[in-house]
């Protein structure tokens, strides 16, 4: 990958002369110029709409005539009240189809711009309306520029077509407003315009990445450096990642933007010690790169860092979005009726009724990716690079994501059941003789489904997966974020279950507040929280329950600290401890528990002295606090869990986009300090290291087979034993 | 005097009796651009191509979380209304700016009587410099804008005031009038910084190009950049290309354009170190943070998922 070399005349392309200031397009492999209604080719049924997203004409008023402009004799004018321009890139398969293309165009601010896209979709051959989108990226700034504000912006180097021949469907352009429009504080500018001109495609070559088959461990061998595996076939790695940088400077500037936000900002302490890995892993694209490498460097080094609300830019949405678990819920269990048992992905559930789930059943075992452990693939394919969290928590969160990260690779799993005696009784462990093997092809699968164009319903099947085996509630919402509820058995032990902390700026939220009161005061005596599936949520809400289940005495604040670069010393203690609390006091932010949610005096520690039982899962945030807080109880508690929490402790922030990145990431600005007392120390910062259980509990093979909860049943057990 | 405009991003080519809007920042430009002054027949090309780089003219090691306003979401930029608690009007316009980055437009409500935009930055320990352009329609309005920095200083919680930068000339761009304002600090706030403008009058307020940065990283792009465009105009290609420091032909002549460039000066020096002393807030500003944070954030920037969280430092009674 090089930068651009402004006055070179690359064949088969647009050409800048330098001596007039004048494009030309006459030698490009294809070219559409602008200059008036008709230069557009009816072949790509080009659509401009309104902002109702109803076509427009294209008529000549659209264009602005202009002998002296960039290139030919007009530009095409949209924006503000036109703010998409599709074209339909279908006619072009038959020029560029098997080849490698670079699409560019100009454009002009006049008040706004566009974004551009680019998409491919498949479409079942049956029913054309109902299609599977494969890829989604934006272009990106060429680097080069004119001095009159017109733009070069690129698509990059990428194959044109997908693995059953199917070319990009639609090049998008959209004013940004449109674009940005839906999350942010702007006011929309219906006058604002921008000129586009000189669209070319150009032909680098044959295709870079080869057809050919693949699954997650062959994809370097089988799919060359561009490539990546996807669905079984190699493809063109820009379509799952994006393709990288392509200027130079630009990448130069932008790699050092990013690794300065997070030397500047990242307030984890743990990840500001762990930064060199972020700058090494950068480093190795500074100036090669590919798809699948460029936009991934970023990945892994921020999964590095063990900042669980970090996350890196995304150039590219791709088919992992819509491959789903078909319905399977697998987590992490014990396979305690095989042969040498020990820890394993477990199915837990089996959700819907089509091909793929009907082959397996509760209680199976996941023995093998591709041939290789489970967890030993998931790091050979890269999954732990989507992990920022405590590392120790890495088994316990992606189980369930192991089903639909082999069917978006086409890998092959193998399941093992030891199958429960028939007429019922208790299940006893296998020898290898009544091991049963269940394959599941996702390569074949995605050949006779996607890549056939066959799209059956079954291919959107999916499950929440929650971390449970059984649910103490039955409620059909009970796997919702926002869901609280509670019930009480025969031996007095009331099981509330939640999903999260969510704000109370909602109904859902103020419902959520209610029945966590009504569970709480009056305080029961026996309580099992089951918070296995924690996705955390808002600090007031946090507060609230916490508040109900710590007394003023057990605890005293947490403080929540930005980066420094001085020492966080006892002159800067003092002088936040002066400050007021606003703006104006460096975004420290002291947390005095039960003050946050305004908790009245009467409801703290209401339920100080209950036995609780907390049942674990995957906990992130807002719910690694309600762990941590858990650990001051001056009431008899206990943390359940087959691993420890995520270690997110702070708010999480987003990173601007550059560039028209889809997004620029996230990360946290801030740490933790837990204080109990006056006499803590305060410099124990938390983020990077999770909250371990008292006990760990992994949901047995035999209890599955049995529909037995084993987390649950040892929390009861250990509540009730007095 | 109508003006070339930076546009998108890139550097400057500075107009004739102007000089360059921002010193610090070294303009760069593509190699083939500074050679293509005329034509065969001695006509100047219609346009020349440049260089585009990230932030314009602005550095990359920028302490604003986004000087692109590309998240005006309440979390690294928010407008306000101070007198209701409600959204600010504000639009996003791509157009010729003195740094080459997207504009911000501050526009009064019906019945408004200011509108307050607000930005976050991380400070650094140390001197640093604040400095950001705002534009105005011409002729410029008799009630100026109030830009503040607020934060968390040595002597407490405290305020300093940028005001209109002396060294640096304002600029005319699409019948905007640019002036950069700058406040020098020899000890930057502790943690994040806010950024506060207030604008107070009917016709637009324009905001381009905030830069937060340590006084020693801008001291040094200025002393780079003017060296090269001492160097260039000597003709001393190697000497502009060491005190760009990029070690690239194309920086060097960048440099050699500028110089170039109808009616540019002598190179300037670096900006005048002119530093302020922090004042403490005002009771405007503490009820304005206080009912800002409990009306707005407790909605909006509670949430774990958003950004900023809000403080109660002293216990309540």
């Amino acid at each position: 990958m090089g930068g651009l070399l402004f006055g070179a005349r690359p064949a088969g392309a647009s050409f800048f002369d330098e001596t007039t200031g004048r494009l030309s397009v006459d030698d490009a492999a294809y070219a559409v110029t602008f200059d008036g209604a008709t230069a557009i080719p009816a072949a790509l049924a080009p659509e401009l709409l309104d902002r109702n997203d109803e076509p427009v004409s294209l008529g000549a008023d659209r264009f602005v005539m202009d002998p002296e402009g960039l290139e030919g004799e007009g530009a095409l004018e949209m924006g503000g009240e036109h703010p998409t321009l599709r074209l339909h890139l279908a006619a072009l398969e038959s020029a560029f189809g098997g080849r490698r293309v670079e699409i560019r165009f100009w454009q002009r601010a006049r008040g706004t711009r566009v974004r551009a896209t680019l998409r491919w979709t498949v479409a079942d051959a049956s029913d054309p309306e109902r299609e599977v989108l494969v890829s989604y990226f934006p272009f990106q700034p060429s680097g080069r520029i004119t001095d009159d504000g017109w733009e070069e912006y690129t698509s990059g180097p990428v194959d044109f077509s997908l693995p059953g021949g199917q070319g990009p469907a639609v090049l998008e352009l959209q004013d940004l407003q449109r674009v940005r429009g839906d999350w942010q504080y702007l006011s929309y500018s219906a006058s604002q315009r921008v000129l586009v001109d000189a669209l070319e495609v150009r032909d680098l070559g044959p295709a870079a990445v080869p057809a050919v088959p693949c699954d997650g461990l062959s994809q370097a061998a089988a799919c060359g450096i561009e490539g990546v595996c996807l669905l079984g076939r190699c493809v063109d790695g820009a379509l799952v990642h994006g393709p990288p940088l392509q200027d130079d400077a630009l990448r130069r500037d932008y790699l050092d933007r990013r690794l300065f936000e997070f030397r500047s900002f990242e307030g984890s302490r743990l990840a500001q010690t762990l930064l060199l890995t972020l700058e090494e892993a950068l480093s190795g694209v500074r100036s090669e790169a590919t798809g699948p490498t460029f936009w991934s460097a970023f990945r892994t080094g921020i999964s590095q860092l063990r900042d669980g609300h970090a996350s890196g830019p995304r150039w590219a949405v791709h088919v992992g979005e819509h491959v789903t678990n078909l319905g399977l819920c697998v987590h992490l269990g014990e396979a305690d009726l095989l042969p040498g048992g020990g820890p394993a992905p477990l199915v837990f559930e089996r959700a819907h009724d089509n091909p793929v789930a009907n082959s397996l059943q509760v209680g199976d075992v996941l023995t093998a990716i591709d041939g290789l452990a489970p967890y030993d693939w998931a790091r050979a394919v890269g999954l732990e690079a989507g992990h920022a969290g405590d590392p120790r928590a890495f088994e316990l969160a992606v189980a369930p994501r192991l089903v639909a990260a082999a069917r978006l690779s086409g890998s092959t799993m193998t399941f093992t059941r030891c199958s429960a005696p028939p007429g019922g009784g208790a299940p006893v462990a296998c020898d290898a003789s009544e091991l049963e093997t269940v394959q599941l092809d996702f390569a074949a699968q995605a050949e006779q489904t996607l890549w056939a164009g066959a799209l059956p319903d079954w291919l959107d099947h999916s499950q929440h997966c929650d971390y449970r085996f059984r649910r103490a509630v039955a409620d059909e919402q009970v796997r919702r974020y926002s869901f609280a509820g509670y019930v009480d058995d025969a031996d007095g032990v009331r099981t509330l279950i939640i999903n999260g902390v969510p704000g109370n700026y909602s109904q859902p939220g103020e419902d959520w507040r209610t029945t966590v009161y009504e569970a709480l005061d009056p305080p029961p005596d026996y309580l099992i929280l089951d918070q296995r599936l924690g996705n955390g949520g808002a600090i007031d809400t946090t507060d609230f329950i916490m508040g109900l289940f710590l007394s003023e005495a057990a605890f005293d604040r947490m403080e929540i600290v930005p980066q420094l670069d001085r020492p966080l010393d006892t002159a800067v203690w003092d002088e936040v401890q002066r400050c007021s609390g606003y703006d104006s006091c460096g975004s420290f932010m002291r947390w005095w528990l039960h003050e946050m949610s305004g908790l009245p005096v009467a409801q703290r520690g209401v339920a100080a002295t209950t036995r609780v039982a907390v049942l674990n899962g995957l906990d992130v945030s807002g719910n690694d606090y309600t762990s941590k807080l858990f650990t001051y109880r001056e009431g008899a508690t206990r943390i359940f869990s087959a691993g420890p929490t995520y270690g997110a402790f702070g708010p999480i922030a987003s990173l601007p986009s550059h560039l028209d990145e889809l997004s620029g990431g996230s990360m946290q600005y801030w740490d933790t300090v837990f204080v109990a007392g006056p006499g803590d120390p305060l410099d124990q910062f938390t983020t990077g290291t999770g909250v371990d259980p008292d006990e760990i509990v992994r949901q047995r093979q035999s209890d599955a087979l049995q529909g037995i909860d084993t987390a649950m049943e040892a929390a009861r057990a250990w509540l009730l034993q007095h | 005097v109508a003006l070339a405009a930076c546009w998108g991003a890139t550097a400057c080519v500075q107009p004739p009796g102007q000089a360059a809007p921002d010193a610090a920042a070294a303009p760069d430009a593509g190699p083939d651009a500074a050679l293509a002054d005329a034509g065969p027949d001695g006509a100047a090309p219609l346009r020349r191509l440049m260089v585009r780089r990230l932030f314009g003219t602005t550095p990359v090691e920028n302490r604003f979380v986004d000087p692109t306003f590309s998240r005006v979401d309440g979390v690294a930029w928010i407008p306000i209304d101070y007198a209701s608690y409600q959204l600010a009007s504000v639009t996003l316009l791509h157009q010729g700016s003195p740094t080459g980055l997207p504009v911000l437009a501050l526009v009064l409500g019906g019945g408004q009587r200011s509108a307050t935009v607000m930005g976050s930055a991380r400070s650094a320990a140390g001197p640093v410099r604040v400095s950001l352009w705002l534009g105005e329609p011409a002729p410029t309005s008799p009630e100026a804008p109030q830009v503040r920095l607020l934060g968390l200083y040595p002597g407490g919680e405290a305020s300093v005031e940028l005001t209109p930068d002396e060294d640096t000339p304002k600029v005319v761009l699409d019948d905007i009038r640019w002036t950069r304002w700058r406040a020098d600090l020899d000890e930057g706030p502790l943690g994040w910084a806010t950024l506060r403008v207030v604008h107070r009058d009917e016709p637009p307020l324009y905001l381009n190009g905030p830069v937060l940065e340590r006084a020693a990283t801008a001291r040094a792009a200025a002393a780079r950049a003017a060296a090269a465009r001492a160097a260039a105009k000597r003709g001393d290609a190697a000497a502009a290309r060491a005190a760009t420091q990029t070690g690239n032909a194309a920086a060097a002549r960048a440099a050699a354009q500028t110089a170039r460039a109808p009616g540019a000066r002598a190179a300037s020096p670096a900006p005048t170190w002119r530093p302020v002393v922090p004042q403490p807030l005002t009771e405007a500003e503490r009820v304005n943070l206080h009912g800002y944070w409990r009306r707005y954030h407790d909605r909006f920037r509670l949430p774990f998922s958003s950004q900023a969280v809000v403080g109660l430092r002293t216990r309540p009674e």
